[in-house]
C-alpha cells in the first residue's frame, strides 16, 4: 500500500473519477474486485497491480461472458489491459501509467486506513469520502 | 446480510424464528448427507479440500477459501436481500408488487418448475459420481468437488422453497429429489440429458460448458419471476454457477491447447490425428461439441410451446434479462421467427412470440455458446493450423422440438434416415471414441503436475500456484 508521505500530497483524483464516471456500474464493481486482487491479502509471489482471471471468476460471480463483457469498458477507458493466455488472462491496473496506478493504490490505502468502503468510492463514485 | 453458521442449516433466512420450517428441514438434512455419501464423489469422505464456501450474499464479498472435509460442508440456504419495491417485470400482472407468498392459482405450475429445476441439481453430482478418481490433477479435481458441493447447495435452495412455501406437497417432494437416481430405469431424474452418463473428464468439461450453461440461462429466467422468493435464491446461484462454465469453458480450452501443442510438436496439420501421442484429436472434440450441443438444446423443450407462454403471462418465469427488453413485457401482438421442417424443407416461420420464448431463450443461448467457440478457435488460430470448430445446425441430433423425428447434418441439410445414420460416426463420438478418452483418463495426485492430455491452467485458484495442494490426501 502506499505510504502516508505520499497521501500528504493531497492528490488529485479527479482524472481518475472522470474516467470512471464513463464506465457502467457493472464494470465500476468488478474494478473494485480487481483491486482487492491485485492490492490486498496474499501478495505474495503476485505479479505487481495484476488480478488474474480466474480469481475473479470465484470470487464475483461473473461467468466467462459476463467478465468480458464488463472487463471491456475498464480496458476502452484504460483503466486495466488484459494480457497472457486464454483463459488465465491476467488483469493489468493502468498499464504505462504510474501516477494513476499511484493513485489507485492510495484510494485502497485510505480505504483501508479509513474504514471506507471501497465500493462506495468507486462505485457510487464518493471520492469526497477520501479527504 | 451475513450467513448465519451457528444454526444447524447455515441460512440467512432467519430459519430460527420459523421452527416448524426449521424442524423440517433439519428431518431432511441426515436424508440429504446419506444422499451425498450414497452417490457424491466416491472414496472421498475424508479428503482435505481447498474449498470456497458462501460466507456473505452481499456487495462486499461472498466467498471464503479453506480446506474443508466435503461431508462437513455447510450447505445450507442463501437468499439475496428483499428489494422491498421489487414489482412484477412481464406478463399480466406486470407492475404489482412481486410475491411473497405463492399465489393459489399458480401454485401447482410453480411447484412443477422448482421440482424441476431442484432434480437437475442433484442430478449433475449422480452423473460426476467416479470422476475425481481419474482427475488430471489436483486443481482439476478441486474444481469438480467444488462444481459438486455447491450443485447439492442448490438443491438445498430448491427444497428450502418446497418446504417453506408448499406445505405436505413441497415437503414429499423434497424427498422424491434424494429418491431419484441419474440414469436409473426405474426412477430416473426427470430430464433426459441428466440421465447420460458422465463417462471422463471430456463429458464433465462438456456438460460444465453446454449444460451449465442451459442452467444459467434457466435460471436466468426464473430470477425474473414474480414469486419474489425464488428470484432471490436463483440470483446467488447464479453467482455461484458463473465457475461452474469457467471450469468448463477453460477445461476444454485447455485440452485444446495441449492437442495443438503436440501437433505443432509433431508437425501434425491433420485435425483427425494426435492419438498417437496420447491427446485428444480436434476431430473428437468437435464430436463431442456435436452431442452435448444437440442434447442440451433439447432442455430447452419445444421451440412453440403453450407452457412457456402460460408461465410467461402469469409471470412465473421471464425471459432472459427481462427488465433490459425493449418491450412491453407482455408480448400479446408480437411474433418471433422459429425454424420448422416443411415439404421436405427447413423454413423460417413466424410464431407468436409468447409462444416461443423457449425458442427465444435457446436461442440467447445460442449466442453464447458460439462466442466460446470463437474463443476455443483462437488457440488452433494461433497454432497456425487452419481447423476451427464448428457448432452444428441446430436441427442436429434434436429428440425434443422440431426438429425431432428429422434427420439433419451438421451443416443443416435434410436427410434420410439411412443416409444420416451412414455418417453418425463421423458426427457423433461413437463407443470407440469413449473407450479412447477413458483409456487416458488416470488420476493425477503430485501438486503441480497434469495428465499429458491437458494444458495446465495459467494460474492457479484464489492466486495460489498450480503446485498448491488443492486436496490433501491424509
Amino acid at each position: 500500500m502506499t505510504s502516508p508521505q505520499a497521501e500528504l500530497e493531497k492528490p488529485d483524483f479527479s482524472t481518475l473519477a472522470e474516467k470512471l464516471r464513463g464506465v457502467p456500474a457493472d464494470s465500476r464493481k468488478l474494478l473494485v474486485r480487481i483491486l482487492e486482487m491485485a492490492y490486498g491479502q496474499n501478495r505474495e509471489g503476485r505479479q505487481p497491480d495484476t488480478a488474474y482471471l480466474p480469481e475473479l471468476h470465484e470470487s464475483c460471480g461473473l461467468d466467462v461472458e459476463g467478465m468480458y463483457e464488463a472487463l471491456q469498458p475498464l480496458q476502452q477507458a484504460g483503466l486495466i489491459e488484459v494480457e497472457n493466455q486464454y483463459p488465465f488472462e491476467d488483469v493489468h491496473l493502468m498499464p504505462g501509467d504510474e501516477s494513476g496506478r499511484t493513485l489507485l493504490r492510495m484510494v485502497c490505502s485510505v480505504c483501508q486506513r479509513k474504514k471506507i468502503s471501497l465500493r462506495d468510492v468507486l462505485v457510487e463514485l464518493r471520492f469526497d469520502l477520501l479527504s | 446480510m451475513n450467513i448465519d453458521y451457528s444454526q444447524t442449516i447455515p441460512n440467512n433466512v432467519e430459519l430460527s424464528s420459523d421452527k416448524t420450517l426449521q424442524r423440517a428441514l433439519e428431518r431432511w438434512q441426515p436424508a440429504f448427507k446419506d444422499w451425498w455419501k450414497d452417490t457424491g464423489p466416491l472414496d472421498t469422505s475424508d479428503l482435505q479440500v481447498y474449498l470456497r464456501t458462501a460466507v456473505n450474499v452481499d456487495k462486499d464479498g461472498w466467498a471464503n477459501f479453506g480446506y474443508v472435509r466435503m461431508p462437513d460442508y455447510r450447505w445450507g440456504v442463501f437468499l439475496v436481500p428483499r428489494d422491498e419495491a421489487r414489482t412484477i417485470s412481464f406478463g399480466e400482472h406486470k407492475g404489482q408488487p412481486a410475491w411473497q407468498e405463492v399465489p393459489g392459482e399458480y401454485r401447482s405450475a410453480l411447484r412443477r418448475i422448482i421440482v424441476t429445476q431442484g432434480d437437475t441439481e442433484p442430478a449433475s453430482v449422480e452423473q460426476q459420481r467416479l470422476l475425481g478418481k481419474t482427475a488430471p490433477s489436483l486443481y482439476d479435481m478441486r474444481n469438480i468437488f467444488q462444481v459438486n458441493v455447491e450443485e447439492g447447495r442448490h438443491l438445498w435452495a430448491m427444497v428450502y422453497l418446497l418446504h417453506r412455501y408448499f406445505g405436505k406437497d413441497g415437503r414429499e417432494e423434497a424427498v422424491n429429489l434424494l429418491e431419484r437416481r441419474s440414469g436409473d430405469t426405474n426412477n430416473p431424474r426427470i430430464l433426459t440429458a441428466f440421465n447420460e452418463q458422465t463417462r471422463h473428464w471430456i463429458a464433465f468439461f462438456m456438460f460444465a460448458f453446454f449444460t451449465d450453461r442451459d442452467g444459467k440461462f434457466q435460471l436466468a429466467s426464473l430470477a425474473e419471476s414474480g414469486f419474489d422468493p425464488l428470484s432471490r435464491t436463483c440470483r446467488f446461484m447464479l453467482t455461484e454457477e458463473a465457475h461452474h462454465l469457467f471450469v468448463g469453458e477453460s477445461g476444454v480450452a485447455r485440452t485444446v491447447q495441449r492437442t495443438c501443442e503436440v501437433m505443432a510438436e509433431h508437425g501434425l496439420a491433420d485435425p483427425a490425428e494426435g492419438r498417437q501421442h496420447g491427446v485428444i484429436d480436434l476431430h473428437t472434440l468437435q464430436k463431442f461439441i456435436n452431442f452435448h450441443y444437440s442434447v442440451t438444446l433439447d432442455l430447452y423443450g419445444s421451440d412453440v410451446s403453450s407452457n412457456a407462454a402460460t408461465y410467461y403471462t402469469s409471470g412465473l418465469k421471464g425471459r432472459h434479462l427481462e427488465t433490459r427488453q425493449d418491450d412491453d413485457h407482455k408480448l400479446n401482438s408480437d411474433e418471433y421467427p422459429v425454424l420448422e421442417v416443411e415439404d421436405g424443407k427447413i423454413i423460417e416461420k413466424k410464431v407468436p412470440a409468447l409462444t416461443a420464448l423457449n425458442a427465444r431463450l435457446r436461442d440467447d443461448y445460442n449466442k453464447e455458446i458460439q462466442a466460446g467457440l470463437d474463443r476455443w478457435n483462437r488457440i488452433p488460430e494461433k497454432f497456425g493450423l487452419a481447423f476451427r470448430f464448428r457448432l452444428p445446425h441446430q436441427g442436429f441430433h434434436r429428440k425434443i422440438g422440431s426438429f425431432a423425428g428429422h434427420f439433419v447434418s451438421p451443416d443443416g441439410q435434410l436427410m434420410t434416415e439411412s443416409d444420416w445414420n451412414s455418417h453418425r460416426n463421423e458426427w457423433l463420438p461413437t463407443e470407440a471414441d469413449h473407450q479412447y478418452v477413458e483409456s487416458l483418463m488416470g488420476q493425477v495426485i503430485e501438486p503441480g503436475k497434469f495428465a499429458n492430455w491437458i494444458a495446465p491452467p495459467a494460474r492457479g485458484i484464489n492466486g495460489l500456484p498450480i503446485d498448491f495442494a488443492y486436496v490433501r490426501f491424509n
